[in-house]
């Protein structure tokens, strides 16, 4: 069987360029494979174990205030069997030079802490050490023992820096506001003494970031409603699963994401790899037919000829699998930088894993083979006898065209019509080979639209201010609009209520962010993702449908409200509307009508301005001299930081664009070389009956186009399949994606597509001319 | 009679790898019109790249070929695919019918590329396949097969009939039908047919014999009574 095996390899060195073209597909399909599954064992690894070495809480509650011997008592609860919890709040830091409003999440320092561990680069040894999150102590570069100024209450409290900090549940901190990516030049977490923490707030022993650990068999659901009871006389402002802590929430999300991406991606390339072998291998038995009946005739048996052309396909799996695991190294390394510069993680390191190799390396083969296996299944049909005659003609259908549409074309038009319609598996071939780049470029070019829709019309048609300012107290929405609306520069001034509360509908519970807006409101609009906008009701609340479907509620339906210091217990309040937006967690509130739910009288905390054009520096710098201001949102910064972050996602977006249209270009090019490979004879014998080599590529430029053409209408549809799964796959707590395929997407897509087919068609028609029509005569004999 | 090609010192060489093969060693005959031209000889002899040459399909490495004594341009692909396509027919051994073609469709195609077509419904009937005439080529058999590929040669009305081996691949019966056709061809229509073959006994249906060896003409043999297709002995 060796002299057969030796044989087909030889034979395949006529296919060498289709093969090299898998071979080039597989190793990009594994070389995006083993990069993500590098950076996604690298990141989850050294994740999980952080986690477990600084014992991450299972469950999270923030509370008004909490004493250590009082939330020591709750490990009573059947099912706690460990609670810890610190001290924590949000305070301003000044620095020298400051351009924006600094904000630390100060975080009380124990080292009794049982869960949530805080990871100092350094011990703790006098009171005044600060120790600042490590992303914020990059961007400043602060020494060791430099004096650092919080504003506390209108007060300045100094602090010597002492290094780098971790929390575990801190891997992502972001800052408050609508940003969703963490920004070290404005927030980070920091660390102080808890005696010092407790000197600051003017409270004793005031814990309000509290963790539990469940005892073993318990899960959250079980303890959810003894914790809220347990909590509640202590100001319950959230609580949640560890899943659904913020930074765990947003890390699992990229990670999902990654996943994700990891998978489809992939998957798709390995299926055109997979299309492109199984052609490759199907033409070839057809033109190795008399040679494989011979060996039949000779006694092989099918299992020993199909092995030999397995093998091939082996070999051409292990070649695209090693280029791939090679080139996905400096990928991986570079997609764990990209990932790790979002993290707050100590110590990371990348290391290339050989599972992730394997397991690429196993896709690959298996997928080459399995292609193979059925390319040449059909040697178990060649009878020894049927394939030692000269091959018979392809079978062809007679597919009606109607006549009225053959007048108007040419003979070589009628001709590649027919051959069209006559040649179907052909034809599909070739419209496979166009849809499928054509569907994914135009997917992959309309993820900037997506970025535009998702977070850049956020903050230009949401919320249309310029600058969001966190208030240390309440005061009445009219006092705060106005006062603000002294202030030289600003043109507009709204106030609004920002508030976390709880949502309930029979036994579901959220707690949520509620939005209290004015109703005319020009700074802040309600609209969904398919830019309807709303009006908020005189009584009544909006949802965000990933809220509503937590809750399990409809429009119409009413939901209990809960709201720490401002409702006694719970109010019922119908649900207005149920509306879908890109990203947050929206609940809205007419803020006129709070006093219908509360007690209280209506109150805001946060006001939004609009400032004159070129007046932003001026009036930024006067808010930074603000002390009731906690916390400033300029708009333009959060939209610049996402332009960022989108400029080097969508950067990986384009690579990825540009390795679907490289590997569509492989593909139709190979495909119409087969193609016209296996039409040399009828080729050949038109021009033996007169047709100039120009004559038949024009008829073969008409047939290209025509393929083209139903390519594109095939990938239209394939477009919506693949937008379809990209949208159900990357699935996110935090933002909704109504991914549009916009029309630049297509017309690009669609140019690139046209593009390749021409470069295929002049290679045909090179090839047409250097046809020897002697050498197609012999070939036959 | 009537000169329709005059080859002079034709010389065809290939290059094969270090070694050079003299297929054709300055070979010269004349051929008329109307006449019906069998050649003959061993494989190797060098008959098929005559055929070739005088079908312009391939170039002459040395000499002349003159069709209507006007010689042909062999640098002009141009000029070979119009003598092609106004002068010649060709019937393959192995047929090379279009299989996405109807049996019609495929002698159609011949007379969309010709000046003054015949009829092609009228030659499958002559072939005996106008019952057959919608069915595509896989659902032929071979000898049907080439009848159909003989009807679309004449369809384009060539003055010149070339048929390599047009036999060579069919029972004795079915050989027979296809000589007859082929012969019917010549004599009603006054045109010219060259036909390669194996087969001794074929070579009685011809006006006159070439014979090849080793790249040269040995000797053309004139029949003085050229024997009816079906007279001839298998």
């Amino acid at each position: 069987m060796k002299q057969f095996g030796k044989n087909v390899f030889r034979l395949a060195l006529h296919s060498k360029g289709s093969l090299l073209g898998a071979v080039c597909i597989i190793a990009i399909g594994i070389f995006i494979y083993v990069a993500m599954a590098d950076t996604l064992r690298n990141l989850s690894g050294q994740i999980e174990v952080y986690y477990e070495e600084r014992e991450l809480a299972d469950v999270f509650a923030s509370v008004s205030g909490i004493s250590s011997t009082e939330l020591e008592r709750l490990q009573e609860i059947p099912g706690i069997e460990e609670a810890s919890g610190k001290m924590a709040v949000d305070v301003r830091m000044l620095a020298e030079g400051q351009e924006e409003i600094v904000t630390l999440h100060l975080l009380s320092y124990d080292k009794e802490d049982t869960l949530n561990q805080i990871q100092l680069s350094d011990s703790l040894t006098v009171e005044e050490e600060l120790f600042l999150g490590a992303r914020m102590a990059g961007i400043y570069g602060y020494e060791k023992g430099e004096e650092l100024t919080l504003l506390w209450k209108g007060k300045r409290i100094h602090f010597s820096f002492a290094g780098e900090c971790y929390a575990p549940d801190y891997i992502y901190s972001i800052p408050p506001g609508g940003a969703m990516i963490p920004d070290g030049e404005v927030y980070d977490i920091a660390v102080i003494s808890k005696e010092k923490m407790e000197e600051l707030l003017g409270k004793k022993d005031s814990l309000n970031e509290l963790g539990f650990r469940l005892s073993e068999g318990y899960r959250y659901e079980q303890l959810r409603a003894a914790l809220t009871e347990a909590l509640s006389p202590y100001g319950l402002l959230s609580l949640s699963e560890r899943e659904k802590q913020s930074s765990v929430n947003m890390v699992n999300g990229e990670m999902e994401e990654l996943i994700a991406m990891g998978s489809i991606l992939p998957i798709l390339f390995m299926s055109i790899s997979v299309f492109m072998l199984y052609v490759v291998l199907k033409k070839r038995v057809d033109r190795e037919q008399s040679l494989i009946g011979t060996m039949k005739a000779f006694g092989m048996r099918d299992g020993e000829l199909m092995a030999a052309y397995l093998l091939e396909g082996a070999v051409v799996g292990t070649m695209g699998a090693g280029i791939g695991s090679v080139l996905a190294v400096p990928f991986g390394q570079l997609m764990f930088r990209m990932y790790v510069d979002f993290f707050n993680l100590p110590d990371t390191l990348y290391h290339s894993y050989a599972a992730s190799r394997i397991q690429g390396f196993l896709l690959a083969v298996g997928t080459a083979c399995l292609a193979v296996f059925f390319g040449v299944r059909g040697i178990l049909h060649i009878a020894p006898a049927e394939a030692m005659r000269p091959q018979t003609p392809t079978a062809a259908r007679m597919l009606p065209l109607p006549n009225l549409f053959l007048t108007y074309l040419g003979f070589l038009q009628r001709m590649a019509c027919r051959s069209i319609a006559r040649n179907p598996f052909r034809g599909f071939l070739i419209v496979l080979a166009v849809g499928f780049p054509f569907a994914m470029t135009s997917v992959l070019l309309s993820f900037q639209g997506v970025a535009d829709q998702m977070f850049l019309d956020q903050f230009t048609q949401v919320q249309q201010y310029d600058f969001q300012l966190s208030l240390d107290r309440y005061l009445s929405p009219l006092r705060a609009a106005e006062g603000a609306e002294q202030l030289e520069g600003v043109t507009e001034a709204e106030a609004v209520l920002l508030q976390t509360a709880k949502l309930r509908r029979e036994n579901a519970s959220e707690f949520v962010m509620l939005y209290a807006l004015h109703p005319d409101s020009d700074l802040w609009k309600v609209k969904d993702l398919y830019q309807r906008y709303y009006k908020l009701p005189k009584s009544g609340i909006i949802l965000n449908t990933r809220i509503a479907e937590k809750l399990h509620v409809k429009e119409g339906d009413v939901v209990e409200l809960s709201c720490e210091g401002f409702t006694l217990g719970e109010v019922s309040v119908p649900v207005h509307a149920v509306i879908a937006e890109s990203i947050g967690n929206g609940c809205y509130i007419n803020l006129d009508s709070l006093e219908q739910w509360f007690p209280a009288k209506a109150a805001a905390n946060t006001v939004l301005l609009r400032v004159k054009e070129g007046q932003k520096a001026v009036v930024k710098e006067r808010l930074l001299q603000t002390s009731r201001v906690t916390w400033l949102v300029d708009t333009k910064k959060i939209v610049t930081s996402y332009e960022d972050l989108m400029a080097s996602m969508l950067a990986m977006v384009a690579m990825f664009a540009g390795l679907s249209v490289a590997a569509g270009g492989i593909l139709i090019y190979h495909i119409s070389m087969i193609n016209i490979r296996e039409r040399v004879t009828e080729f050949g014998t038109l021009m033996i009956l007169g047709e100039s080599e120009k004559e038949i590529a024009s008829l073969l430029l008409f047939e290209q186009l025509l393929y083209f053409g139903l390519g594109i209408l095939a990938g239209l549809p394939a477009s919506r399949g693949i937008k379809y799964l990209i949208e159900k796959t990357i699935i996110s707590d935090s933002y909704t994606m109504d991914l549009q395929v916009h029309a630049g997407g297509y017309v690009l897509a669609f140019g690139i597509c046209l593009g390749i087919t021409l470069l295929a068609y002049l290679a045909e028609s090179r090839f047409i001319r250097s046809m020897e029509l002697t050498d197609i005569l012999k070939e036959r004999e | 009679m009537k000169e329709l090609l005059r080859a002079e010192g034709i010389r065809k060489d290939y290059r094969l790898g270090e070694v050079t093969v003299h297929a054709l060693k300055k070979v010269s005959f004349t051929i008329f019109a109307g006449e019906m031209v069998v050649i003959l000889g061993p494989s190797g002899s060098g008959k098929s790249t005559m055929l070739n040459i005088l079908g312009g399909i391939e170039t002459a490495s040395e000499g002349e070929l003159y069709y209507q004594g006007k010689a042909l341009d062999w640098s002009s692909k141009k000029e070979l695919t119009r003598y092609r396509r106004q002068h010649v027919g060709f019937v393959f051994q192995f047929y090379n019918l279009m299989s996405g073609l109807t049996a019609l469709e495929n002698v159609e195609l011949a007379a969309e590329l010709s000046q003054q077509p015949l009829d092609p419904k009228r030659l499958l009937q002559q072939v005996g396949l106008l019952e057959r005439a919608k069915h595509f080529p896989s659902k032929l058999s071979g000898g049907e097969q080439q009848r159909v590929a003989i009807a679309r040669a004449l369809c384009k009305n060539p003055d010149l009939l070339l048929c390599d081996e047009p036999t060579g691949a069919l029972d004795s019966q079915t050989g027979s039908q296809v000589l007859k056709i082929l012969s019917d061809f010549n004599r009603q229509y006054q045109k010219t047919v060259v036909l390669i073959t194996h087969n001794q006994n074929i070579a009685k249906i011809a006006d006159r014999v070439f014979y090849f060896k080793d790249g040269n003409l040995e000797r053309i043999e004139k029949n003085q009574a050229p024997q009816k297709p079906e007279e001839v002995e298998w």
